[in-house]
């Protein structure tokens, strides 16, 4: 064989070859949920974002479920499965706006063979500033990626999928969660358990990183937030809302009344419960939140919180709880008066 | 369609090629018909709106260059040259310049001449300069009697439509009409994947990892500082020499798969030791367009010195206002021009500078006036040059003072906001400064190549690398938010 031959041949050869194993292996493995491969060399899936993730879950395997769930990273840990007489596919992902409820909530509209009656609504008191809920954006984005049809041969190619692809089989055969969120196949968040004084740390970091960032002078409470939740209703009329707030630790909560957003906290309640008619409030001191081995960075509670958070949801809004209480109009200047009250207890 | 997707790789491409080939155990004409569509579907993928532009262009074109090369009477060959190269002129002007023409006729007399934003049709600037060369040189009679068909894969042939080389026909015309090159010549293929390859990574891993940078420092133009407004200009410096040499690398490669020689269109242009040494290099195809049809048509260097030097300025200014209807373009064809003028003066002065001094001013000069080039504006431009005189402070970065372990306090120190650490882009600066400045260039690296099993092993992964790439899967920021 001549030179030139052999130089096409030997290129080609290597390059069908790795390309093969590249493209087989991000098959086998799908971290981006697009293949709906399920088995025990991927029952942990790292996140990458969540945004692709779960649009593409929803737009290339089966999807019908009657009731969503919106919120931010908290609300990932909540477990779908724990809500009674409902079916639900939680739809939250990392950094939500409440500007990107809307168009998540059509998507899923758009996805799901069976109509969606109901959805679950998780709302986060520092997603109310200017800062962080002023930027318009949709999930458009990520729908325009959906609809290219090389969309999923493309990242079959990727050698980033392909680093995932490796990461999601080392947590798979160490049968171990190692990272702060971890999905199995039922779309159910873990997170990885780490040690007090790594508790102790990330919280201290967080308070740090909240202090300088999200509260004080950089918090701005947004004049038209109610106008958003309002939107939301007006585009979604015959969808049932139950709404609810993340409960994040007290050391948190803490930082929000030093850094003066108490008075903000209360003008967000009243505008929810003003548009929703009522909410489930799990953001004030309680047993949950005075807790802090239940977070893992004083922001980001474990899944087990999610579970309560589920339960008292399934138990309806009158019933007595430790944790969370429903605030309507008739009874929200009440319970916020028992939160300061409670506040004000812990000071002294 | 672009040479780093998917699309083009790992379908276009193979399937232009194998058909091609199949075809022209059958039939040339057809095999070339069928580079030909396939040549219209690449440029129509993005939009099919520009193809009937391309088709009219093609069409007047040719039939202009073919009244020109027959013996008309010279009057009406000449009207004949001034009406086609009018016709190439409008279109140019109305979709690539007219909104710049109105906006400054409105700014200046008060006017209010509606701006048409029109979409400016992909490669424009590139298939008219190469049809008016044909039809200048039609004028001339040299052209040969060409037929539609090579006429047309001449200008579209897409390896070289999109972004150039800037292909003269005389060039390539042979090529398309040779019998011997409708053979699969593994030679030209060996080479070909090779110098796709290089090109590949070239602009993949290197320019796509400057550009990053570089966009992000000039979108906080007015925030930079000393430090990383210079190493944002150097990531754009560095972006724009590896994004274009690597598709002229790709351009050249693809060529080759189908036995066609593009000519060379870089050729290390940052080891250049002169403003004049550096068109040599830089964009080797348009130089030697504007030499040849505008330098020497206004006279070149025959006219005396005072005309030389105001031809040498009109072909810097015509340069830069073709890469883009924008002040920031003019001003940066402006410096060029100027340099150029002060370089033959300081050489037909007699005197020397050392090659290092040389090439540091050369480097530094084309360096500062890429800043027009690649600012969205005057103003942005001026902030940019502003910072880098260090105006607007020379602070260092947390991580050099670190480094160095300097006794300076917190005050000189600022937040680094180019997306990456400060190491790692100083790193891949002095990487790319090394590349440029002492390894051979992709076209030495094709004039030296043997097809050696280890260059076929280190060109497969060169290509994987580059290819596992095209599809960025990357974490979302803010994880936890």
């Amino acid at each position: 064989m001549n030179l030139p031959r052999q130089f096409i041949l030997i290129f080609s050869t290597i390059v069908c070859l790795v390309l093969t194993t590249i493209v087989s292996f991000n098959y086998v493995m799908d971290p981006l949920w697009t293949f709906n491969q399920k088995h025990t060399f991927n029952d942990y899936q790292s996140v990458i974002d969540e945004r692709l993730q779960k649009t593409s879950r929803m737009f290339f395997q089966p999807f019908s479920y009657d009731t969503i769930l919106l919120g931010s990273s908290r609300s990932t840990y909540i477990n779908q499965n724990k809500f009674t007489n409902m079916n639900v596919y939680n739809f939250s992902v990392n950094n939500l706006s409440i500007r990107e409820y809307d168009t998540f909530l059509a998507f899923a509209e758009r996805q799901s063979d069976q109509p969606i009656k109901r959805v679950l609504i998780g709302l986060d008191f520092f997603k109310t500033s200017v800062q962080e809920s002023e930027r318009p954006v949709s999930l458009v984005n990520y729908e325009k990626k959906l609809d290219d049809p090389l969309y999923r041969a493309k990242n079959l190619f990727s050698i980033d999928s392909f680093r995932y692809s490796v990461q999601n089989l080392r947590m798979s055969i160490a049968n171990e969660v190692q990272a702060d969120r971890v999905y199995n196949h039922d779309n159910v968040a873990a997170a990885r358990h780490i040690s007090e004084e790594e508790r102790n740390a990330n919280t201290a970091e967080k308070i740090h990183r909240f202090k300088d960032e999200f509260y004080g002078s950089n918090y701005v409470y947004n004049p038209r937030y109610k106008e958003y939740l309002t939107i939301f209703t007006d585009r979604h009329p015959d969808v049932e809302t139950i709404v609810y707030t993340t409960p994040i630790s007290m050391a948190l909560f803490q930082t929000l009344i030093e850094e003066g957003q108490l008075d903000d906290y209360e003008q967000w309640l009243h505008d929810v419960v003003d548009v929703f008619g009522g909410v489930y409030n799990f953001m004030y001191p309680n047993e949950v939140t005075n807790d802090l081995t239940n977070y893992f960075d004083g922001h980001h509670f474990y899944p087990i919180v999610g579970d309560k958070i589920a339960e008292r949801i399934n138990e309806g809004p009158n019933a007595q709880s430790s944790f969370g209480v429903y605030l309507t109009k008739e009874n929200i200047d009440s319970r916020l008066a028992e939160i300061r009250k409670k506040i004000e207890l812990k000071k002294s | 369609m672009i040479f780093n997707s998917f699309e083009f790789i790992f379908l276009f491409l193979p399937i232009v090629l194998i058909v091609y080939f199949l075809l022209n155990k059958w039939n040339f004409t057809i095999a070339k018909s069928w580079l030909l569509v396939s040549s219209f579907f690449f440029y129509g993928y993005w939009s099919p709106a520009y193809l009937p532009l391309i088709f009219l262009s093609l069409a007047v074109n040719f039939l202009t260059g073919h009244y020109l090369s027959k013996n008309h009477p010279d009057s009406r060959r000449k009207t004949m040259l001034t009406l086609g190269i009018l016709f190439n002129a409008v279109l140019l002007g109305y979709f690539k310049y007219y909104d710049f023409f109105a906006e400054n006729v409105n700014v200046l007399f008060d006017a209010n001449i509606e701006l048409k934003n029109a979409l400016l049709p992909l490669a424009i600037s590139f298939y008219t300069f190469q049809q008016i060369a044909y039809l200048v040189d039609s004028y001339r009679k040299e052209t040969s009697e060409y037929n539609f068909l090579n006429y047309s894969l001449f200008v579209t042939f897409f390896p070289q439509l999109i972004a150039g080389p800037i292909v003269h026909h005389s060039q390539v015309m042979d090529q398309f009409q040779s019998p011997d090159n409708q053979r699969f010549q593994s030679k030209n293929v060996a080479l070909g994947l090779f110098v796709f390859s290089i090109g590949l990574f070239k602009k993949v891993v290197i320019a796509d990892t400057f550009a990053v940078w570089a966009n992000k420092g000039y979108s906080m133009s007015e925030s930079l500082t000393f430090v990383d407004s210079w190493l944002t200009t150097l990531a754009y410096t560095f972006q724009l020499y590896f994004d274009f040499s690597g598709y002229s690398d790709m351009a050249i490669g693809l060529g080759l798969l189908f036995n066609i020689h593009l000519p060379r269109n870089f050729f290390s242009p940052y080891k250049a030791t002169s403003i004049q040494d550096f068109w040599r290099r830089w964009h080797i195809t348009l130089s030697n367009f504007l030499t040849t049809y505008i330098y020497i048509p206004l006279g070149g260097n025959r006219k005396g010195r005072t005309r030389t030097y105001l031809n040498i300025f009109i072909v810097f200014l015509v340069s830069g206002f073709w890469h883009g209807a924008g002040w920031t373009f003019i001003i940066w064809g402006v410096m060029h021009g100027m340099a150029s003028m002060v370089n033959r003066a300081w050489a037909s002065s007699g005197r020397a500078l050392s090659k290092p001094i040389a090439w540091l001013l050369t480097f530094l000069f084309v360096h500062l006036s890429w800043v027009f080039f690649r600012s969205p504006d005057l103003l942005t431009a001026v902030s940019v040059l502003r910072s880098m005189a260090g105006f607007n402070g020379v602070l260092l970065p947390k991580e050099f003072i670190q480094f160095l372990d300097l006794p300076i306090g917190s005050v000189l120190l600022f937040r680094f906001e180019l997306g990456a650490p400060f190491i790692e882009i100083a790193i891949w600066t002095i990487i790319a400064l090394v590349l440029v400045l002492f390894t051979k260039n992709s076209i030495q690296l094709r004039d030296d190549f043997t097809p050696k099993p280890w260059i076929a092993v280190t060109t497969a992964c060169l290509f994987i690398y580059s290819a596992t790439r095209l599809q960025q899967v990357s974490e979302f920021l803010y994880f936890n938010f």
